[in-house]
């Protein structure tokens, strides 16, 4: 039974994916390919501070900031992950408005085998974007 | 124990390190998919309080992301006050 709950939760995914592409073109991005979302007053991240090293995070918003301007190919450099987390975003605005069109309840999509597989999957390549972030380090030299 | 449940501690774990809210939110979802299945009756076999646990920790990496966040920006307030 769709219900008000179902709808809210539509309207959230629907203002939340606007909001993040709203913010990312507002961004600019950082050269270095991470650290842009400093521009937001957030703190730099503390794992690559300790360590040297990028966390799996790192050049998230900076690839959102490059996608969102069509360049796709610094985006990928940036975060492989967040260029698919990117096309992600894009595509939640329609199926939001579908999902509302249609009074589906967004629950019905996420207790679904495939929804929990496509989880799965894109852990998997948020971990395997992290170890191209870093052998690209070290090819790089940095 | 369950692969969600499996999964959820381990992304619970990395969310308490470096992954903070990609890895907490995959994690809640993963452990409330558990969770879910117990208090049905689907997977009367999982470990519940496992599932509670990968849960729970995965709400603390998300809540310690939060909380690190609003301490840089009140110390950062301060500073400029």
């Amino acid at each position: 039974m769709y219900n008000r709950a179902d709808k809210s939760v539509a309207v959230a995914l629907l203002a939340a994916a606007c909001g993040v592409l709203a913010t990312a073109l507002w961004l600019k991005p950082a050269p270095c390919g991470y650290g842009t979302h400093t521009q937001l007053g957030l703190p730099p991240c503390y794992f690559l501070l300790v360590t040297h090293l990028p966390c799996p995070s790192c050049g998230l918003t900076t690839c959102f900031a490059y996608a969102i301007r069509f360049q796709f190919w610094k985006a990928f450099l940036a975060n492989p992950f967040g260029l698919f987390a990117f096309f992600g975003t894009v595509a939640t605005i329609p199926t939001a408005i579908y999902l509302l069109w249609l009074r589906i309840s967004f629950r019905r999509i996420a207790e679904g085998a495939h929804f929990t597989k496509a989880v799965y999957a894109a852990t998997a390549f948020y971990f395997m974007s992290w170890i191209f972030k870093l052998s690209l380090m070290q090819f790089a030299g940095h | 124990m369950g692969d969600n449940t499996k999964w959820a501690l381990g992304l619970g774990i990395a969310a308490l390190f470096c992954c903070g809210p990609v890895t907490g939110v995959i994690g809640v979802f993963l452990a409330k998919k558990d969770m879910d299945d117990i208090a049905a009756g689907r997977a009367p076999q999982l470990d519940e309080s496992t599932a509670k646990v990968a849960f729970y920790l995965n709400i603390v990496g998300l809540a310690l992301f939060i909380v690190g966040i609003c301490a840089y920006m009140g110390l950062v307030g301060l500073h400029r006050f």
